[in-house]
């Protein structure tokens, strides 16, 4: 089992190695792009037809959404960023980071509907006013919130390393005590505060859960709020709405991927440190990096839209 | 383990740096010369994807029978649409130099609108101090948004003065992204004034000139 995990691992490295040392990210972003144009084209056609009373062309929206949605995640985003680091810094089991993607996906294709429905219907704004408040104001808000999370991570992980140094045992607290590790990573180091099921007990808080989703969500996708925006002026409000869900779904595949690779890539990481008995240690340390990482490129990405 | 930490980092944070474009362009640029054969204005034409095309159009509730044709009113009404409220920076998504620097281009006059294919097509005219290109000199013209929100390609040069040729470059996009990576991987001040990343995706034109 190990193994397969550490092979995953080395898997999402070479990626990693082949993305960022031979150029594969530009042509990752030079398809992703050419793919999103196609699909913006492809996408004006199906609602063209939708509009002349084509039902049949409802499907084959469906399907450019669907496509929008994963060429768009493909590109940069801030879910991934989240989700990725996230999986990396903290005991998170993967199937749970695995929903987490999936919920955070669907919740922005729900912002999106709220805010273009409550924009444009409710309070009669335009079309521009809408797209800037998404680009501008809630774009910011949700780096910041991106940021905190991450700044919440780093605050643990400093904390564990703190206790795990012999501080805070005043604090009589539950983790003061030796725990007999079954995951069989910790128990050669002799230190009380390894990868446990303790540890990942504490992700399940449907706090950090709301706050992950929360973050990805606030800001929607600009290309579901031309959607929305469309569909509710040609009268096909349903046809969009869905679509915007679809186009959730398809984000999500990219950001599903991801949490499988950062939990991997964890796992890996860990399960080849145990060996060396520097497990424990690096833990805090692994939660406190991805943690900075998240935190530091959020808040360029906050300046950067401000 | 901290060179695959480094490369993790990477991994999720290098494409963070850069923004996506929503509205896709083609452009041609015209140069328009006069009398002694000097350049003075250039002009512009934007062919905007059918989407963003149809969003414009919804905006205004133009075309309501759907069909992608304007009548003549609706191009009336539309007429330099693009070519207010740019904002600070923007400049009309064009920008030229010659050997002494960067030129100034004038304010944009607009010149026609219509539909082709779907495509809303716009044309206006930046009129430029009558510049005269001097064998061996190179006249390089721009067309980008700073902000990335449009995603500018130059699809082609036209008017070039007799015994010009225009070259037209697409943008490196691998030197774009290392270029882009390295400031988001620096805590450097600027990276926030540079965040504008529209300059490193830019298509470029290329003019020269044999002389006569």
């Amino acid at each position: 089992m190990r193994g397969v995990v550490t092979a995953l691992g080395l898997g999402v490295m070479a990626l990693a190695v082949w993305l960022w040392g031979f150029g594969g990210a530009s042509a990752l972003q030079a398809w992703a792009l050419d793919g999103q144009r196609e699909v913006q084209q492809a996408m004006a056609g199906y609602l063209q037809k939708l509009r002349a009373g084509e039902a049949g062309a409802l499907v084959g929206l469906w399907g450019i959404c669907f496509a929008y949605g994963f060429f768009h995640a493909a590109g940069p985003g801030h879910g991934k960023l989240l989700i990725g680091g996230y999986g990396v810094g903290r005991a998170v089991p993967v199937k749970r980071l695995v929903g987490l993607a999936l919920a955070s996906s669907l919740a922005q294709a729900a912002a999106a509907v709220l805010l273009v429905y409550a924009g444009l219907y409710a309070l009669g704004l335009g079309r521009e006013a809408v797209t800037g408040l998404a680009d501008r104001t809630l774009a910011a808000v949700s780096y910041g919130a991106t940021a905190l999370v991450g700044l919440w991570l780093v605050l643990r992980g400093a904390m564990k390393l703190w206790r795990a140094r012999g501080h805070g045992r005043g604090h009589s607290q539950a983790h003061d005590h030796t725990h007999d590790h079954g995951d069989g990573v910790c128990s050669t180091c002799g230190h009380r505060h390894g990868p446990s099921v303790e540890e990942a007990a504490n992700v399940h808080g449907w706090r950090e859960a709301a706050a992950l989703v929360g973050a990805v969500a606030i800001r929607p996708c600009t290309g579901a709020l031309f959607l929305l925006i469309l569909t509710w002026r040609f009268g096909i409000d349903l046809a969009g709405i869905a679509g915007a869900f679809i186009m959730g779904l398809g984000t999500a595949s990219v950001t599903m991927v991801v949490a499988v690779a950062a939990v991997s890539l964890r796992t890996g990481v860990l399960a080849r440190l145990a060996t060396g008995g520097a497990g424990a240690k690096a833990l805090p340390v692994i939660e406190m990096a991805a943690g900075a990482l998240i935190a530091v490129v959020s808040l360029q990405l906050v300046a950067a839209v401000l | 383990m901290w060179r695959g930490l480094i490369l993790i980092c990477c991994l999720v944070a290098a494409p963070m740096a850069r923004a996506h474009p929503h509205v896709f362009v083609n452009v041609t640029l015209t140069l328009e010369t006069d009398a002694e054969g000097r350049v003075d204005a250039i002009e512009v034409t934007w062919v905007y994807d059918p989407l963003f095309t149809m969003l414009v159009l919804s905006d205004r509730g133009l075309d309501p029978d759907a069909d992608l044709v304007l009548t003549e009113e609706e191009k009336a009404l539309l007429l330099g649409f693009d070519l207010e409220d740019w904002p600070e920076g923007f400049d009309g998504a064009l920008f030229a130099h010659d050997a002494e620097g960067a030129l100034e281009l004038g304010p944009a006059e607009a010149l026609s609108v219509g539909m082709r294919d779907g495509a809303l097509v716009t044309r206006h005219r930046r009129p430029v101090e009558a510049l005269e290109l001097d064998p061996g000199e190179m006249l390089r013209l721009e067309p980008y948004d700073p902000y990335y929100y449009a995603s500018l390609s130059l699809v082609g040069v036209e008017g070039l003065p007799e015994g010009c040729t225009a070259r037209i470059v697409p943008p490196d996009t691998d030197a774009a992204d290392a270029r882009v990576d390295e400031m988001g991987n620096s805590d450097d001040e600027m990276f926030f004034e540079e965040a504008k990343v529209g300059v490193h995706y830019a298509f470029a034109a290329e003019v020269t000139c044999a002389g006569s």
